[in-house]
Parts: structure tokens; C-alpha cells; sequence
């Protein structure tokens, strides 16, 4: 893998759910290595309450496992969230829960045992899908993982990574609404946001874009306006 | 012609006797009556002439006459009366001689027929002999398939229990491995990190072989009786089984209450006892129960101890609780079950270490249990 793609895995958070304790203790300390916030739960139950705190970008949980199950924790998951990329871990004998996992949308599956290669090309995966340039709308390109927007192929501007992840946010709510409290929750982490300092953010980023692109949506949000 | 079976000669020939008999009785009566006829037409002629007066000299003569002409007579009756014998008896001789031609006939044909069935009779037996022949030999293959398949289930249940042992081991070896080479790659590798890595290796490398010789000695049969512990036994049973259970989530309780030394062959009380645990098992995971749990207890009163099995998977239909020791019966699937391993178990169990192994339900399910003296 790409040095400059490995750098871009610090600042994703990841959940592993796994049962056997020295199996989950290896992962997560090679885990460690790629990411800063790595999250591990030996079941669905615990993975599930992790999840819902942390809401983490990658979960990689194993299918057999005491009490919750990998198959219900990815369900429960897939209730509110097709976002999330789930890598599921299974031996051999799991293959039954194939067809169920196709239809939950999972985004990788790695037969056991786990090793670098195929670590690395679940991980990859997540990247070339989250790096890849984003078109927000005629004219104006989005490149995350250079964090800067083009405009007419020809100018380009610099981004700050809260402006970076807003826009990116802002896409993935194309046709709905981005709302305040998930600003908040998403680019501000646990930090109280004021109205006035998301004012000025915005009003810095309206600044810097040639066209318009962000309407805003008084006491609800933000959306993608092209 | 004659050709009515089973009618005796005797039979046929009464009648010809009653017609004999009735001639011969007519003509003796009638040859009487005709005597004395002719006695008394003398009587009366005599009687005539006197009247008549002729001298007695010529009546004498004519009497004379009378007489003789009635001897002629008489004589020439029986003439008749021999050749008419004569006829009778040569018709009778010849109506004999083609009964008994008949008769001879009749017989001939009985003794080919009686011959024919004892000839199809011995072919048969003959036949017979053959196909006992040939069905023991095509029982003793089936035997032979039937062990075979057995072996090769055993083999296969094995070998599965062998793969869930190892699967843990081997997934936390490629995991050591896995983060060895990513510190490696982010340059954070040093002496103490590779040093604890070889540690984990090779206790997990440990912790495989020794699984390899738990199943290789496992099989291997005990050649003479010694006395073993029985939680000893037990625990070599459920090293084989443990990942296995762990694997379908089965619970396994162990209470050992008293616990004994017993004389008798210990690797094949331990087989007993993991064919009863994977029985248990097996149901547990066809039934699909929730919290699937299996119950072990050891105890031992006198000189008798119990162990017994017990799972909560609702126990054995009462229609198989008595077959289920039989051997070929078997209420698994065919590819699943020989219908073998609770026959060996109760011939191990009763006839090498004269014990006992029975079953009954209780309101959760089956309890197996073996009475052992030692």
C-alpha cells in the first residue's frame, strides 16, 4: 500500500468485534499501527453500543460469536447506517451466512486467518473508495485526498480539513438535508459548536468557492445546491 | 383309458367276483332243483306205470333209461358249466392282467413324479445351500461396508474436531505474524517485540501438537487393563471435544462429586464417553436448542461409581429408547450416523469392564449413564 494512502487511515476511526480474546488482542494491535481510534468488543452487543457511541468509518467483526452474533450486530447496524464499510471476518464454515451478508450490503469479506495481505486489501478498498474525487457539481471537483476543490479543471483552491470534510458531508446528503446537529457531531467531535462560529465557517468557505454551492436552510441546515 | 388314479385293483375286481358268485350259486341251486325234479317226475312215472300195469321188469329198464338219460344230461350241464368257468376265469385273467398292466402304469408314473419332486426337492436343497452361501458372504460385505463407513465417519468427525481445535491456535499464530510485519513495516519493531512474538508462537505451536498427539493416542487401542481415574478418562475425552463445543456455543458443566479409580481399558472408557458427549452435540445442533447445555457428573458410592451425561435437547423418543443400542439403528441421517457408536459404547461399557449403560429421559432431556464397579 501507498505511504500517502496509509497516512490518510490515522484519522479514521475503526471497531473490531471479535470473541476469541488473543485473536481480537493481535488485530487490534496491528490496527493500532494504521489508525489512531481503534475500538474492540468481544461480541455484537458490546460492538453495537460501541458503535453507536463512536460511530466508527470501518468495522471489521467476525460472523460466530457468543451471545450476538456478527450477522445480527451487521443488521443492526445496516437498520440506519448503509454507510459504514463492514468487513466481515469468517472461517470456513461460515459460507451459509453468505447469502445474507450479500443482502446486508457488507463491503468486504476475509476468510480466516487473518493476514497482512488480506488486511490490506480490505483497508484499501476504503480508500480508493473514499479518495476518490468527488463531483459536487458541474465544474466543481472535490479531491479528498489532496484536500483541495478544482474549478474548470484549471483553478484550484486549497481546502482546511473541516472545510474538506463539510463538503464531503454535504455530498453524501445530496438531496436531503445536512443538519446542524450532525455538523456538530461530525466535524466539531465532542466540542461545543456555536452559531457564530459556524456562521463564520461558512461564510469563510462561501468565500473561497467560486459558485455558490451551499443553500442554506434556515433553523434546519445545509444542502447541495447545483 | 383307465386312467383313474388311486382306484385299488381289489375294487375294480369285486364286482367280477359277485357275478361269479351268483352264477355259481344259481347253477348249484338250479342243478339241485333239476335233481329233484327229476326224483320226483321218476316217482310219478313210476307211479303211472304201476297203474298201468306194466311188469316191473320193464319198468325197471325204462327207470334205468330215465337215469341215464338224466346223467347225460347232467353231464352235459356241466360240461356247459366248465366251459362257462373256463370263459370267466380266462376273462378274468385277462381283465388282470390289464388291471395290473394299468395299475403297473399308474405306479410307473407316481414314482417318476415322486422321482421328478425329489429331484426338484434336491436341486433346491442343493440351491438352498448356495444362497445361504452366498447371502452370508453378501452380509459379511455389507458388514464390512457398514464398519468401513464407520471408520471413515469416525475419520471424518475427527478430522472436524481436529479443524475446531485448530482453528483458534491458528488464526492467533497468523494474527502474531500479522503483527509482526506491520510493526516491521512502520519501523517499530525491536528485540523484546519479536522475542514476545516467538513466545506466543510457540505456545501456540505447543498447544497444536499437543492436540495432534491428544487424537493419535486417542485411537490408538489399550492392550491391557489398568487402573485409571476416571475424571482422568473423562478429561481426555473432552480435550478432543472442547473446541467443537465451544464452536456450536454448547455449554459443558463438569461436577465431579467423588471420584475413583476403576480397573478396565481407559482410552476406551474415554471414547465411550466422547461418543456419548458428541451424541449429545450432535442432537443439541439438529434441534437447534437455545442455550444447548450438556451435564457431567461423577460420583461414586461402595464400590460403584456414575457417571452421567445429560443434555437439554427433550430427551429420546420413547419408540427409539430401546433400539437406540442396536446396532445398525441409527435415528441420524445415514450420512451423519452408522447406527454404531452407542452398540460399541454399551459393548465396551458391559462386556470389557462389566458395567452398565442405560438411558431414560428426564423433563430436559436424555441422561445417559454408566454404572461402573472398580
Amino acid at each position: 500500500m501507498q505511504e500517502e494512502l496509509l497516512k490518510e487511515l490515522k484519522d479514521i476511526s475503526i471497531l473490531c468485534v471479535e470473541d476469541e480474546d488473543g485473536i481480537r488482542e493481535m488485530i487490534v494491535s496491528t490496527l493500532k499501527y494504521y489508525f489512531n481510534e481503534v475500538y474492540e468488543a468481544s461480541d455484537g452487543y458490546e460492538g453495537y453500543e460501541l458503535y453507536d457511541y463512536y460511530k466508527p468509518k470501518i468495522v471489521l467483526t467476525d460472523i460466530q460469536m457468543k451471545n450476538c452474533n456478527g450477522l445480527d450486530f451487521v443488521k443492526k447496524i445496516r437498520e440506519t447506517d448503509s454507510e459504514t464499510m463492514i468487513i466481515m471476518l469468517t472461517a470456513h464454515s461460515n459460507e451459509e451466512y453468505l447469502m445474507e451478508l450479500i443482502n446486508l450490503n457488507i463491503n468486504h469479506f476475509i476468510l480466516k486467518p487473518l493476514n497482512t495481505k488480506k488486511l490490506n486489501e480490505a483497508l484499501e478498498k476504503y480508500l480508493i473508495k473514499a479518495i476518490k474525487p468527488i463531483l459536487l457539481c458541474e465544474d466543481l471537483i472535490l479531491d479528498l485526498q489532496k484536500r483541495e476543490l478544482i474549478y474548470k479543471s484549471s483553478e484550484i483552491i486549497s481546502l482546511r480539513k473541516r472545510e474538506k470534510d463539510f463538503l464531503e458531508l454535504l455530498y453524501k446528503k445530496k438531496g436531503s438535508l445536512l443538519k446542524y446537529e450532525e455538523i456538530e457531531f461530525q466535524l466539531w467531535n465532542d466540542k461545543e459548536m456555536t452559531t457564530h462560529a459556524l456562521k463564520s465557517f461558512i461564510k469563510e468557505l462561501r468565500h473561497k468557492i467560486p459558485i455558490n454551492v451551499i443553500k442554506n436552510i434556515p433553523q434546519e441546515g445545509y444542502t447541495l445546491q447545483c | 383309458m383307465f386312467n383313474k388314479e388311486g382306484i385299488p385293483f381289489f375294487t375294480v375286481i369285486i364286482p367280477f367276483f359277485c357275478i361269479l358268485f351268483i352264477s355259481f350259486l344259481s347253477i348249484s341251486y338250479n342243478l339241485k332243483l333239476s335233481q329233484s325234479n327229476f326224483q320226483l317226475d321218476l316217482d310219478e312215472y313210476k307211479k303211472i306205470y304201476i297203474k298201468t300195469n306194466i311188469d316191473n321188469q320193464t319198468l325197471d329198464l325204462l327207470v334205468k333209461e330215465k337215469i341215464q338219460e338224466e346223467k347225460r344230461r347232467e353231464e352235459l350241464f356241466l360240461d356247459f358249466m366248465m366251459v362257462v368257468t373256463l370263459v370267466v376265469l380266462l376273462f378274468m385273467a385277462f381283465f388282470s392282467f390289464l388291471m395290473i398292466s394299468i395299475i403297473k402304469d399308474v405306479i410307473k408314473k407316481y414314482k417318476k413324479q415322486v422321482q421328478n419332486r425329489e429331484d426338484e426337492l434336491k436341486a433346491l436343497n442343493d440351491n438352498l445351500f448356495m444362497k445361504v452361501q452366498c447371502g452370508i458372504q453378501e452380509a459379511k460385505q455389507k458388514d464390512k461396508k457398514i464398519l468401513e463407513q464407520a471408520k471413515l465417519a469416525r475419520i471424518g468427525s475427527m478430522i472436524s474436531m481436529i479443524a475446531h481445535q485448530w482453528r483458534q491456535p491458528l488464526s492467533q499464530l497468523s494474527g502474531i505474524l500479522m503483527e509482526l510485519e506491520t510493526a516491521t513495516r512502520f519501523k517499530k519493531v525491536d528485540e523484546n517485540h519479536i522475542y514476545s512474538a516467538i513466545e506466543k508462537s510457540d505456545k501456540m505451536i505447543e498447544f497444536m501438537s499437543n492436540t495432534i498427539d491428544d487424537f493419535r493416542n486417542f485411537y490408538k487401542p489399550d492392550k491391557i487393563k489398568e487402573e485409571f481415574l476416571i475424571s482422568q478418562s473423562c478429561s481426555k475425552a473432552i480435550n478432543i471435544i472442547d473446541a467443537t463445543l465451544k464452536n456450536f456455543g454448547i455449554e459443558l458443566n463438569i461436577n465431579i462429586k467423588n471420584d475413583k479409580k476403576v480397573y478396565g481399558y481407559p482410552t476406551e472408557f474415554a471414547q465411550v464417553i466422547l461418543n456419548l458427549l458428541s451424541n449429545a452435540k450432535d442432537i443439541l445442533v439438529e434441534k437447534e436448542i437455545k442455550n444447548p447445555r450438556i451435564d457431567m457428573s461423577i460420583d461414586s458410592k461402595g464400590i460403584l461409581s456414575t457417571i452421567t451425561i445429560k443434555d437439554n435437547a427433550g430427551g429420546i423418543n420413547e419408540k427409539n429408547q430401546e433400539l437406540i443400542f442396536d446396532p445398525y439403528y441409527s435415528t441420524k441421517d445415514s450420512s451423519k450416523g452408522t447406527g454404531l457408536g452407542l452398540y460399541i459404547s454399551k459393548l465396551i461399557i458391559e462386556r470389557n469392564m462389566g458395567g452398565e449403560l442405560s438411558v431414560h429421559n428426564d423433563e430436559e432431556g436424555a441422561v445417559f449413564k454408566i454404572i461402573i464397579a472398580g
